[in-house]
């Protein structure tokens, strides 16, 4: 049996790595703010990061999915997932990119995600990369995730080869970090319902506390299950697609389940603006929203390697 | 899932779906199958000894690694073919761990070769997914114990020549470290059976034990200490209980009964087909992930409780659905296939081999740390 779920040990040493850097530039946790994290980004060149898994940088998709878990257990700021889309494109900033003193975006128009410190403007239309610009005024917005994005109209500038390679690699850099950061709330939550009481025991003492995280629990396993099957296969096999989809869509799925129930097990307190959940859940959400990653579209089983007998 | 396994476990994977090709209308999954097709099946799996496929070599098995038990009982769902017998898995694994080197030599050749079958007597009336509470007493008795209870929603005992027995040879109060197993022959004198019938057709039965006198030397394991050895026969078996290609099966039945209703290109359909099979992939890995465990040498309890839940969700939610859009053509019974047999048939899943209630234990406990 190949070890498509056993971490390998340059694996734990990059996720070691980066929790340590993310302990000091992040702290415990990351509450919205109307600046781009520009300190953040330059300790994430300096660590290589945005090189990761890049057919000239170092470590692979598995690599990259253990760090992916790390920043998203840290609730980690900034467009993360369009940072390692771009890295695998042809762009003639890449190695500024890579320094991280060029910041690429992914946009949906008319709305341009971290709009104020983007330098590098795409759009993925699903089979091709588009580069644009900005023309005319802007209007600044705030999101749910407490960002500020930019709307206004943009025009092509050209276009970019390499999407598939791009687009692989970003959603197993998705999948990774709603796995980290879903981890996190289910750790904490978990914490929690042990150590709370009410009506003499436990909150985890009962059922309908204790049953929704375990069931948040088989949908981490699942998700964990899916993403590493996909990173493994795109380091090793001939055709990712089935399976990165599927981590995706999984992940998404985990989402839409998991961050209710652990809004719900806190109670009151899992509602409040500065609690234990919403500066993460709010995230997920928004990335959720942003990659389409609810969005149908797994291919039919016909396809073999996504699975099958 | 080609990306899991190693070429060599590619090509027995490749082996055993050329054997089963032949057998693929067998379907002993189901209550009517026909029993010439099943033994004919059964007969081309012992033909190759694969019944003993990861035995140990010095028991007569091929020595085979967990992978291609998996594989082998993984395409044996995909068409159907039935679950693992207990003969070969739980019981045969105990006794090459705790029996003597007598009760191996007795008991192991015609488990292998498929000669003689067993049933599990462990559930009591009070007895359910608690089985530290069960009450049937085994009384040492000379060179005998006389046993005296019953047991109940006793699957295959009808078919069965031998009762896997757990019973209780310690103190009333003594809970799981007053038990014991014990291999009873299913036509001794004292044992009466009444049968019943599951939703899917599929026969189950209640045992009555009265004054049965069974060998001491039937007796595997140490007096008292059964529940260790149940706690590793699970551990055993986990990663073939609930493989990957069922669920695909299901999944693939599905589409197709949708196609021949001319349903399928329906947005709405195609739309949560999509999301089933998300289900379905989800399952395969986690079926897959016990494995890993496994063969890594790591407590499967966890990983193999969440397999379970993912599975019989998403077997129990291909059905709904199926029923759910089907509407009257949904209701007909059309043999093991259709939609009204298999929504009657994975109600049963999420019940039998630990219902989800204790898979979510199990994983609250031990993923989460939660104390219940």
């Amino acid at each position: 049996m190949r070890p498509v779920l056993e971490p390998g040990a340059d694996e734990e040493g990059i996720a070691d790595a980066l929790r340590a850097l993310c302990r000091t530039s992040l702290g415990d946790r990351v509450d919205a703010s109307d600046d781009f994290p520009f300190s953040f980004w330059q300790d994430l060149a300096g660590f290589g990061f945005f090189a990761l898994a890049a057919e000239d940088g170092f470590g692979g998709a598995v690599d990259l999915y253990a760090a992916a878990q790390v920043l998203g257990a840290f609730g980690a700021p900034g467009p993360l997932a369009d940072a390692i889309f771009a890295a695998q494109l042809a762009l003639p900033e890449r190695d500024a990119l890579l320094a991280g003193s060029e910041i690429a975006v992914l946009c949906r128009p008319p709305h341009i995600p971290w709009g104020r410190a983007a330098t590098i403007l795409l759009v993925d239309e699903g089979v091709a990369v588009r580069r644009v610009r900005l023309t005319g005024d802007a209007a600044e917005r705030r999101t749910l995730a407490g960002d500020i994005w930019l709307q206004g109209r943009l025009e092509t500038a050209g276009m970019v080869p390499g999407r598939d390679r791009a687009a692989h690699l970003r959603d197993i850099f998705l999948s990774g970090y709603l796995r980290g950061a879903l981890g996190r709330l289910v750790e904490e939550a978990s914490a929690y319902v042990a150590s709370r009481r009410q009506f003499g025991k436990a909150l985890s003492q009962f059922q309908g506390v204790s049953f929704p995280l375990a069931e948040a629990g088989v949908l981490l396993r699942a998700m964990t299950a899916l993403g590493r099957q996909a990173a493994f296969s795109a380091d090793h096999g001939p055709a990712p697609h089935a399976r990165v989809v599927a981590a995706r869509l999984s992940a998404a799925k985990a989402v839409s389940r998991i961050v209710p129930a652990v809004h719900q097990v806190y109670g009151a307190i899992g509602v409040t603006r500065d609690g234990p959940v919403f500066h993460l859940s709010r995230r997920l959400r928004q990335l959720v929203n942003l990659y389409d990653a609810g969005a149908p579209g797994v291919p039919s089983n016909a396809d073999q390697e996504a699975g099958g007998a | 899932m080609n990306i899991w396994f190693e070429p060599d476990e590619i090509a027995f994977r490749d082996e055993v779906a050329e054997v089963l090709r032949p057998h693929r209308e067998a379907k002993a999954l189901f209550a009517d199958a026909d029993p010439e097709r099943v033994a004919a099946l059964h007969h081309a799996l012992v033909e190759r000894n694969w019944l003993a496929i990861c035995w140990p070599k010095q028991f007569g098995g091929e020595g085979r690694p967990a992978a291609y038990e998996y594989i082998l009982w993984n395409e044996m769902a995909y068409i159907r073919g039935g679950r693992p017998p207990l003969g070969t898995g739980i019981i045969a694994k105990s006794i090459q761990r705790f029996g003597t080197g007598a009760q191996q030599h007795e008991w192991l050749p015609p488990i292998r070769r498929n000669e003689i079958r067993f049933c599990l007597g462990y559930s009591e009336p009070e007895a359910g997914s608690d089985l530290a509470g069960l009450t049937t007493t085994a009384v040492r008795n000379g060179d005998h114990y006389l046993v005296n209870g019953g047991k109940i929603w006793t699957s295959y005992a009808e078919f069965s020549d031998f009762i896997w027995l757990l019973c209780r040879t310690g103190a009333p109060d003594s809970r799981g470290k007053g038990l014991s197993l014990l291999i009873v022959d299913r036509r001794a004198p004292g044992i009466t059976l009444r049968n019943d019938r599951h939703m899917d057709g599929h026969r189950f039965s209640q045992i009555f034990l009265e004054d049965v006198a069974v060998p001491v030397a039937n007796r595997v394991g140490p007096e008292n200490g059964a529940w260790q050895m149940m706690a590793r026969a699970l551990a055993d078996e986990r990663h073939v209980q609930f493989a990957g290609a069922r669920v695909w099966r299901d999944f693939d039945d599905a589409v197709a009964w949708l196609d021949r209703m001319g349903l399928s290109g329906d947005a709405f359909v195609q739309h949560r087909l999509a999301e089933l099979e998300l289900g379905v992939m989800e399952a395969e890995a986690l079926s897959l992930a016990v494995l890993a465990d496994m063969a890594a040498g790591r407590d499967t309890a966890a990983s193999a409780a969440a397999n379970k839940i993912a599975h019989t969700d998403a077997i129990q939610s291909i059905a709904r659905f199926v029923m759910d859009v089907g509407g009257a053509s949904a209701l007909v019974v059309d043999g093991p296939d259709g939609p009204e047999a298999m929504w009657r048939q994975t109600m049963i899943e999420s019940i039998g081999g630990g219902a989800s209630e204790i898979m979510k234990g199990i994983i609250a406990r031990q993923d989460l740390g939660l104390t219940l």
